[in-house]
């Protein structure tokens, strides 16, 4: 769900989710680079493809389950 | 239907393939992406050398003479290695207007430039409230005297950052969204009246917003009163190399993963051994080998005549191919487990460049409901 969500959030931003990096860092502020809420939201996206692996992948998930609640 | 490359075609695909494979490894890749323009200005010059630069100008005009079949064949190479340099915004989008929009005159003053690599072209279109429509454009242009005047905000300009021109369109006529009215200009990127500030894109590449303040613009692309036909088949263009570099980048993601699979071991087996994670990899082989043929389809669809029958085209071309980018840029992730989450390792640049891809000039979703919104694909009986 949190995949999804992300991925739904990044693509609503359009083409201002490509922006990287941190939109304090630059030096000179005379041009705004992107809306403050599109910054993060395509590194959000990449970085929780981690959800579905760290702790024991989504695939594990699966053959636990079948082992363990369904007895196969 | 002859899919056949030409000995020509073959000799060009195999010299761009030579030299990203000596030159554009991941390593080297990393080198250009840390250099101050973020790209390899050493490789660009051997673009140059190799014809890239100048590919679809005509020969007379100092170019390579190449069809959209040429520009399919190199920009799939150039995913394969996510190559950072402006390549398609020069010569594919910026290529593609001063081919369709430009007097032959003005092509001889800057094909010259453009093939030998001192001149590199952005086109400055999307603005804050466009999101991926083509129509929706505030900027404006107005006449004074003999020239124009513009007046606006462009952004998301990719490479903008690094181009001596733009191509900017801005309203000469009407409401902001309506299809007429919309004209397009050449620009001088450092000229009176640009404001320029580049920044990193989240796949590795360039980008800007350009602000324009009584800009005047070098000269006119198309016409002024209705250049939106012109935007709409240089797009379509541009789709074509978009379609073959995601291909690229997805047979070099998948490989990878297969490769990963055979090699890792978890509870004592190669993972590629365990059923779950073959039929996922058959999927992807699936979805990869659906988006080569869309990449061949958007290089013959293209040449369709009629407008609006060539745009049904490119938007199943794009739907098809941003789809298939984003199941194998997420499974090689998946795939890859952990290993894939750090930027040391390739995988992750390529899901990167893979969603940058599909997001460019609209993504699968953009497209599919103009596909809905136009009534489909195939009549209603």
């Amino acid at each position: 769900i949190q995949q999804m969500c992300s991925e739904l959030l990044m693509k609503a931003a359009g083409p201002y989710a490509w922006v990287d990096g941190d939109p304090e860092a630059e030096g000179s502020n005379d041009i705004d680079v992107a809306p403050d809420w599109a910054f993060g939201l395509a590194g959000v996206y990449f970085n929780w493809r981690k959800q579905s692996i760290y702790g024991g992948s989504n695939e594990i998930q699966r053959n636990i389950m079948a082992k363990a609640f369904l007895g196969l | 239907m002859d899919f056949d490359l030409t000995e020509e075609q073959r000799l060009l695909q195999d010299s761009v393939a030579r030299l990203l494979t000596d030159r554009y490894g991941f390593e080297q890749r990393k080198a250009f992406m840390a250099s101050p323009e973020g790209w390899g200005r050493e490789i660009w010059a051997q673009y140059a050398e190799l014809g890239l630069l100048g590919l679809s100008f005509a020969e007379d005009e100092g170019g390579f003479g190449g069809s959209h079949v040429e520009t399919m064949l190199v920009a799939e190479q150039l995913g394969k290695a996510i190559a950072l340099e402006p390549w398609i915004p020069t010569v594919v989008t910026g290529g593609g207007f001063l081919r369709h929009g430009a007097t032959a005159e003005l092509r001889g003053a800057l094909v010259p430039q453009i093939a030998g690599g001192e001149l590199r072209l952005a086109f400055a279109h999307t603005e804050r409230q466009s999101r991926y429509d083509l129509n929706d454009v505030a900027t404006t242009a107005k006449r004074d005297g003999s020239s124009w005047v513009l007046n606006g905000r462009k952004g998301m300009v990719v490479h903008g950052d690094s181009a001596g021109k733009l191509i900017v369109t801005a309203r000469t006529a009407g409401g902001q969204r309506d299809h007429k009215g919309i004209g397009v200009f050449l620009v001088d990127a450092v000229g009176p009246g640009v404001t320029r500030r580049g920044y990193r894109t989240v796949d590795g590449q360039r980008a800007a917003e350009v602000e324009l303040s009584n800009a005047r613009a070098e000269a006119v692309l198309g016409n002024p009163e209705d250049g939106l036909p012109l935007v709409d088949q240089v797009v379509d263009e541009t789709i074509v190399a978009l379609a073959a570099e995601a291909v690229g980048c997805m047979q070099v993601a998948h490989d990878m993963t297969i490769d990963y699979m055979k090699t890792r071991k978890q509870f004592d087996r190669p993972i590629g051994s365990f059923q779950a994670l073959q039929h996922r990899a058959a999927d992807m082989l699936v979805q990869l080998e659906q988006a080569r043929s869309m990449s061949y389809f958007a290089a013959m669809g293209v040449e369709e005549r009629d407008p609006a029958e060539r745009r049904k085209n490119m938007a199943s071309v794009k739907v098809q191919i941003g789809r298939s980018a984003r199941f194998v840029g997420q499974q090689s992730i998946q795939l890859h487990g952990g290993i894939a989450m750090t930027m040391e390792y390739a995988a992750g640049h390529y899901f990167k460049r893979l969603t940058v891809n599909d997001g460019t000039f609209g993504d699968a979703d953009y497209w599919v409901r103009f596909l809905s919104d136009t009534g489909g694909l195939v009549a209603a009986a």
